[in-house]
C-alpha cells in the first residue's frame, strides 16, 4: 500500500497545443494524417482507416508520446450534421478514439472515417493493441453498425442478439417499435394471450466463442443471481469449480441513454445521468455538466465549485460504502452485519443530499452552470459532523475487516490484474490504482478546483482484490480530507452566487424577473429553447467512484446534442472479469465481481 | 415388561420430543433473527404479536399454504423424498440425549431420554452421516447446475468433517474414562459421571475443534457452502419452495439444536447443575439454558465471521483440524495410559 | 414378533438388492444399495451386534454410498444404461451370471449342509463395543493392523493415481 502525492505539473503551452504530437505523426505517417483540428483545448487527428493500427501503435509505444490508455472508443454517424460541419468527401461513419498519456498527462482524439458502404462500414480493430477494444468495439458495432476488421468476436453486446438494425444510426427512429397487440377477438395474438407465458418460443442465445459445452460445464451466472449486482449474466465455463473462462454478457438493462440523449435538450439530460450509476448520481451530474460547460466555455463561480466538490466526494464515500457493504456481503455470505453498518453511514450522506435538494438517490443537484440551489445553513455543520463520525466508524471497520484472516484469505491473490493487463484492458478507477497505476483524473486532469486541495492518491501494487479493497478504504479517508478543505471554501464564500452569471446558460434569479425585461427575455429563451452551445465536439473524463466516466459530446449548434457518448467505467471494468477469473474458483468469481464494483445501470446505459 | 413401558411411554416421549423440537425450531428462527438483528443494528421481527413472538407461526402458515411447485425437469420421487430424508436424521439424533434426570411423573419413574443406547456416541455419528443424503439427493434430483455443485460440496464437506468429529469423540470417551477407569459410549452415562476439575479442563480444550466440526456438519455459516446464496443462488435447495423448502430449513435448525444439545451434554455436563438433587425438574431448565447458550455461539459466529472458500474449507479440515484432533487423541491416550 | 419383523426386513433387503441390479438409473441403484445397507444394519442390531450395525451405517451408508453418488453425479448417471446395453459388454454379463450362480450354489450348500448354521451359546454381549474392542486388540491384533496397512497402501495408491502428472 503506497500513497503517492506528486507535485502538480504545470503543462507547458506547447504540449497542450500538441504541436509535438502533430509533428511526429506527420513525419512518420505523411499520408495517414488527413486533418488536424484544435478546439476547446482538445486536438483531433483525422487518420486514414488503413493506417489506424500503425498510427495507434506508434502513439502508444513511441517514447515521449506514450498514449498507453485507450480512454474511449466509439463511433459517430455524421449523416445528419448540418452542411457547415461537413467537409466534402466526408464518410458517413467515423470511429472516434480517445487516447490518454499517463506520462504527458494529456489526451488526444483520433477520428477515423470508416471505409465501405453504409451497410458495412469498416475500420480495422484495435484489439491487437488494447484488449479494452473488445467490449467497446462490440458496442460500436452493435449500436452503430461499424465492422471492426480483426475483432475476435464481433457480436451484439447491448441489444438482444436477434435484434435487427443499429439503434444509434441517425435513420433509426427513437422508439418506433410497433406494439403488435390489438383488442379484437379475431386477432390470433389475442387467442394465445396468456399461453405465451407458459410456453415461450425456444430461443437460445449463441454461446460465446471458445466455450465448449461438451468438455466443461457451462454455468449461466445470472442474469438473476444474488451476486451479480443486477442483471448481469456471466457465461461461465467450469472445470469442476475451477473457471476455464468467464464471459460477461451485458445489455439486460440497456435503456438507450445515448440515443435518448440525442433527443433531449442539454439541461434535460442531467436527470438521465442520475439513473446511470445510481449509486453515484452527484458525480455523474458533475461529469456531464462539466462536459457541457467545457463546450459552452462558461466560468463557474468558486462557491459552486466548492459545493460541487463536497457533494461529489460525499457521493464517492456513499458509493464506496455500497461497494464495501455488498463486497463483504458477497464474500462473507449471510453475515450481513457490515451491510447494515455501511448503509447506516450512507444514510447520513443521503440525508445530507435530501437536505440540499430534496432527493436522496436521483439528485440532479449539479446543473449546467453551477448547482441547483445554494446549500442551506445546516449543511456545513451536518457535513462536519459526518466527517468526524465517519472517520471513527471507518477505523472500526478496518479493525473488523483488515485483520480478519478469513477475509484476507478470500481476497488475497484473487483476481490478480497486472499493471500491463490493467492498462491494456482499459480499466480505471480503484481497479487500475489497485494494480499500481497512478491514474486519477482529479490529479492528472484536475477539474472543479481539485488542484487546490491537498490529497493523496492511494495506490496498491498488489493487483489483487485485497489491493483494491485497501485502495478503496484509503480513498474514503482521502475524500474526507478533500471534503474538509472544500468545506472551508464553502464557508468562506458564504453569500456568493452558486450559479454562473452567464444568462445564456443559467436562469436569472427569480426577483430579477420582476424588474428586468432583459432577465425575462433570457428566462423565456432558456426555458423554451434551451442552451445552444457552439458547434464542435468535446470529451470530458472525470473521476467517478468507479473509474473514468467520460462524456463525448458532438454539438451541431442546436439545443440538443448531436451525439452523446457515455464512457462508463463499469462497462469497461466488467470485461476484465475474464482475465481476472481464469483458473480461479467459482467462489472467487464472486469476490472478483465485488471487487470490480459495477453498477449495471451504467454498464448497460 | 408390560405394554405401557414398552410402547406407550417411549411413544409419548418421542411425541413430546418431536413437538418440542419443532417448536424449538420455530423459535430458533425467531431467536436467530432477533440476535442477528441486534448484531446488525436492526430490530428484527416485531410486527406479528408482542415482540414479534408470533412471527414463526406466521412463517409456518405462509410456508404451508404456498403453492406446491414441482419443476418440470426434476426427478420427481427423489426430489420429494429429499426433504424428508434431510429431516428424519435431524429428528432421531435427539433420541440418545438425556434432557434431564429421572423424574417421578404420575407415580412412575420416567427417564428423560428416549433410549439409553450403550453406543450413544456412535449412534450420533451414524445419524449425522446419514444426514448427508437429503442434501445430496436434493441437489441431484433438482437437475440444476447450482444444486449439483451444492450437493457435491456437501458430500465432500460432511464426509470430511466427520473424521475429526469422530476422533474428538473417541478422545472424549477416553478422557471420561480418566475419572472412572472405564469409559462409556453412552451419553446418559456420560452426564451422570463425576469428574475432577482437570478432566473438565482437558475436555474443554477439545471444544473449539468439536464446535468447528459441528459448524461444518450442520452447514452453518461460515461453512454454509452447500447453499452459499452468493455463489450458488441457494445451492441444493434452489429448486425447492414452500413447505419443501421449510423442511430443509427445519432440518438445518434441528440439526443445529441437536448439535448444541450434544455439545452441552458432552462438554458442559448436560442437565447437571446446582440443586438438581433436590429439584430434578431444574435439570431440564439447566439443559435448555446450556443449549441456548451454545446456540448463541452459532449465531455469533454467523454474524461476525466471513465465509471461507470451499477449497479453504477442505484444506482447513485435512491439514489443520484432522492433525490437531489426532494430536489431541494421542495426548489423551498417553494421559490415560499414564494415570 | 421378531420373526415377523425379520421377514418384513428381509423382503426389504432383497428388494433393495434386486433394485440395485435392475434399475436403469445409476442413482436409483445407489439408493437401492443404501436401502439394502440400512436393513443389514438393522439385522446386525437385531442380532445384538450394535457396534457392527452402527458401523455399517457410518461406513457403508454414510461414506461409501455417498462416494458412489458423488462419482455418479460427477460422471453423469444417465450415461450408464447406454454403456451397459452395448454389445461389447455381453461377455462380462455372462461371467457375472456364472459367478453369481456359483456364489448362490455355495450359499445354498452351506445352508443345507449346516456349515453356516447359527452358533448357539455365548452370543450375549459379544456384539458390544467392549467385546469387539477386546477381541480386536488381543486375538486379532495382527490381522487388524495388516488390514490398516492395506488400507494405507490403497490410499497412497489412490493419491498417486489421482495426482496430476508433473510437467517435466
Amino acid at each position: 500500500m503506497t500513497s503517492v502525492a506528486p507535485a502538480t505539473v504545470a503543462d507547458p503551452v506547447e504540449t497542450k497545443e500538441f504541436r509535438d504530437v502533430e509533428a511526429r505523426l506527420r513525419e512518420r505517417f505523411p499520408a495517414a494524417v488527413l486533418d488536424v483540428e484544435r478546439a476547446f483545448g482538445e486536438v483531433d487527428f483525422t487518420v486514414r482507416a488503413a493506417d489506424l493500427l500503425s498510427v495507434a501503435r506508434f502513439l502508444r509505444d513511441e517514447p515521449g508520446l506514450e498514449f498507453v490508455h485507450l480512454a474511449d472508443l466509439t463511433a459517430v454517424d455524421r449523416s445528419a450534421l448540418p452542411p457547415r460541419q461537413r467537409k466534402p468527401g466526408d464518410k458517413r461513419f467515423a470511429g472516434i478514439y480517445h487516447l490518454f498519456s499517463f506520462s504527458g498527462r494529456r489526451r488526444i482524439r483520433l477520428t477515423v472515417p470508416a471505409e465501405g458502404p453504409d451497410s458495412k462500414p469498416t475500420i480495422p480493430s484495435l484489439y491487437p493493441l488494447w484488449r479494452s477494444a473488445f467490449c467497446m468495439e462490440r458496442e460500436a458495432y452493435d449500436l452503430m453498425g461499424i465492422h471492426y476488421e480483426g475483432h475476435p468476436d464481433l457480436r451484439r453486446i447491448m441489444m438482444p442478439w436477434d435484434w435487427v438494425g443499429h439503434p444509434l444510426r441517425k435513420d433509426e427512429p427513437l422508439g418506433g417499435e410497433e406494439v403488435p397487440f390489438s383488442m379484437t377477438w379475431n386477432d390470433p395474438e389475442f387467442a394465445t394471450l396468456g399461453k405465451q407465458i407458459m410456453d415461450p418460443p425456444p430461443t437460445k442465445a449463441p454461446l460465446p466463442k471458445g466455450v465448449d459445452p461438451t468438455q466443461h460445464m457451462v454455468l449461466n451466472l445470472g442474469p438473476h443471481h444474488p451476486a451479480t449486482h443486477g442483471v448481469l449474466r456471466i457465461a461461465l465455463e467450469l472445470d469442476g469449480e475451477r473457471i476455464v473462462s468467464a464471459h460477461p454478457d451485458t445489455g439486460y438493462l440497456h435503456s438507450g441513454f445515448e440515443k435518448q440523449g440525442e433527443h433531449v435538450r442539454y439541461k434535460d439530460f442531467v436527470p438521465y445521468t442520475d439513473r446511470m450509476d445510481y449509486t453515484s448520481a452527484m458525480c455523474n451530474n458533475l461529469g456531464y455538466c462539466l462536459a457541457v460547460e467545457k463546450l459552452l466555455g462558461v466560468e463557474i463561480p468558486p462557491r459552486a465549485q466548492a459545493i460541487r466538490v463536497v457533494v461529489a466526494e460525499l457521493q464517492r464515500i456513499a458509493a464506496h460504502l455500497i461497494w464495501l457493504a455488498t463486497h463483504i456481503l458477497d464474500t462473507s455470505g449471510t453475515g450481513m452485519s457490515l451491510l447494515m453498518y455501511a448503509l447506516r453511514e450512507r444514510e447520513m450522506i443521503l440525508d445530507i443530499f435530501e437536505m440540499i435538494c430534496g432527493a436522496r438517490m436521483t439528485v440532479s443537484y449539479v446543473r449546467i452552470g453551477g448547482v441547483w440551489k445554494d446549500v442551506p445553513p445546516a449543511f456545513v455543520p451536518k457535513v462536519e459532523e459526518f466527517c468526524d463520525l465517519f472517520l471513527r466508524r471507518l477505523d472500526e471497520y478496518e479493525r473488523m475487516l483488515s485483520r480478519s484472516v478469513v477475509l484476507r484469505k478470500r481476497l488475497e491473490g484473487i483476481g490478480v490484474l497486472s499493471k500491463e493487463d490493467a492498462i491494456s484492458l482499459g480499466v480505471t478507477g480503484p481497479l487500475l490504482r489497485g494494480s499500481g497505476v497512478y491514474y486519477d483524473l482529479r490529479k492528472l486532469a484536475p477539474y472543479s478546483g481539485y488542484d487546490r486541495y491537498e490529497f493523496d492518491v492511494p495506490l496498491s501494487n498488489r493487483g489483487d482484490s485485497w489491493g483494491r479493497y485497501e485502495v478503496r478504504m484509503q480513498e474514503m479517508r482521502q475524500s474526507i480530507r478533500i471534503i474538509r478543505q472544500a468545506l472551508e471554501d464553502v464557508k468562506r464564500t458564504e453569500g456568493e452566487p452558486c450559479k454562473t452569471t452567464d444568462r445564456k446558460v443559467a436562469l436569472p434569479p427569480r426577483d430579477e424577473l420582476d424588474t428586468s425585461m432583459e432577465a425575462l427575455i433570457h428566462h423565456f429563451k432558456l426555458v423554451t429553447e434551451g442552451i445552444k452551445p457552439p458547434p464542435g465536439e468535446v470529451y470530458f473524463g472525470h473521476e467517478n467512484p468507479k473509474g473514468e466516466l467520460g462524456f463525448y459530446i458532438v454539438s451541431d449548434g442546436g439545443p440538443k446534442p448531436y451525439r452523446l457518448r457515455v464512457r462508463g467505467p463499469s462497462f469497461v471494468n466488467i470485461f476484465a472479469t475474464d482475465t481476472m477469473a481464469r483458473g480461479q474458483l467459482l467462489s472467487d468469481l464472486i469476490a472478483i465481481i465485488g471487487s470490480i464494483d459495477i453498477v449495471l445501470g451504467e454498464v448497460d446505459r | 415388561m408390560n405394554w405401557i413401558e414398552v410402547f406407550l411411554i417411549p411413544f409419548i416421549k418421542s411425541l413430546v420430543l418431536i413437538l418440542a423440537l419443532l417448536t424449538g425450531f420455530a423459535y430458533m428462527t425467531y431467536y436467530e433473527r432477533k440476535v442477528l438483528a441486534r448484531f446488525h443494528v436492526r430490530y428484527g421481527p416485531n410486527r406479528a404479536g408482542p415482540f414479534g413472538l408470533l412471527q414463526p407461526v406466521a412463517d409456518a402458515i405462509k410456508a404451508i399454504f404456498k403453492e406446491e411447485i414441482i419443476p418440470a425437469h426434476v426427478d420427481k420421487w427423489v426430489y420429494l423424498a429429499a426433504p424428508v430424508l434431510a429431516l428424519i436424521p435431524a429428528l432421531i439424533a435427539f433420541a440418545v440425549i438425556p434432557i434431564g434426570p429421572d423424574l417421578n411423573l404420575f407415580g412412575r419413574q420416567v427417564s428423560l431420554y428416549i433410549a439409553d443406547v450403550n453406543i450413544g456416541f456412535l449412534y450420533v455419528l451414524a445419524v449425522a452421516s446419514v444426514g448427508t443424503y437429503g442434501v445430496i439427493l436434493a441437489g441431484w434430483s433438482s437437475n440444476n447446475n447450482y444444486s449439483l455443485l451444492g450437493a457435491l460440496r456437501t458430500a465432500a464437506q460432511m464426509v470430511s468433517y466427520e473424521l475429526p468429529l469422530g476422533i474428538i469423540l473417541v478422545a472424549v470417551v477416553l478422557t471420561t474414562s480418566l475419572a472412572t477407569g472405564e469409559g462409556s459410549l453412552s451419553l446418559v452415562g456420560l452426564v451422570q459421571q463425576e469428574r475432577p476439575w482437570w478432566v473438565w479442563l482437558w475436555l474443554w480444550v477439545a471444544f473449539p475443534i468439536f464446535f468447528i466440526c459441528m459448524l461444518a456438519e450442520t452447514n452453518r455459516s461460515p461453512f454454509d457452502l452447500p447453499e452459499t446464496e452468493n455463489e450458488l443462488v441457494a445451492g441444493f435447495q434452489t429448486e425447492y419452495g414452500g413447505i419443501k423448502f421449510a423442511l430443509f430449513f427445519m432440518a438445518e435448525y434441528i440439526h443445529m439444536i441437536t448439535a448444541s444439545a450434544i455439545m452441552a451434554t458432552v462438554f458442559f455436563g448436560g442437565w447437571q447443575g446446582p440443586f438438581v438433587d433436590r429439584w430434578p425438574a431444574l435439570g431440564i431448565l439447566y439443559f435448555v439454558v446450556k443449549v441456548i447458550l451454545v446456540l448463541f455461539l452459532f449465531l455469533w459466529v454467523r454474524a461476525s465471521v466471513p465465509r471461507v472458500r470451499y477449497d479453504q474449507l477442505m484444506h482447513f479440515c485435512w491439514k489443520f483440524l484432522f492433525p490437531v484432533s489426532l494430536v489431541y487423541l494421542a495426548i489423551t491416550a498417553v494421559l490415560v495410559a499414564l494415570l | 414378533m421378531q420373526l415377523v419383523l425379520f421377514f418384513v426386513l428381509a423382503l426389504l433387503a432383497v428388494a433393495g438388492a434386486v433394485g440395485v441390479v435392475l434399475s436403469k438409473n445409476a442413482v436409483y441403484s445407489a439408493l437401492a444399495l443404501l436401502l439394502n445397507f440400512a436393513v443389514l444394519a438393522v439385522f446386525y442390531i437385531m442380532l445384538n451386534a450394535q457396534f457392527l450395525g452402527v458401523v455399517q451405517v457410518i461406513v457403508y451408508a454414510g461414506a461409501i454410498v455417498v462416494l458412489f453418488l458423488f462419482v455418479i453425479m460427477l460422471i453423469g448417471g444417465q450415461l450408464a444404461p447406454d454403456a451397459l446395453t452395448a454389445g461389447s459388454r455381453r461377455p462380462a454379463r455372462v461371467v457375472a451370471l456364472i459367478a453369481g450362480l456359483v456364489a448362490l450354489a455355495g450359499l445354498a450348500y452351506g445352508l443345507v449342509s449346516g456349515a453356516l448354521a447359527p452358533q448357539t451359546g455365548q452370543v450375549q454381549g459379544s456384539g458390544s463395543v467392549q467385546a469387539i474392542g477386546r477381541v480386536l486388540f488381543t486375538d486379532y491384533l495382527l490381522p487388524f493392523e495388516l488390514a490398516s496397512v492395506l488400507l494405507l497402501v490403497a490410499m497412497i495408491g489412490a493419491v498417486v493415481l489421482a495426482r496430476k502428472p508433473t510437467k517435466s
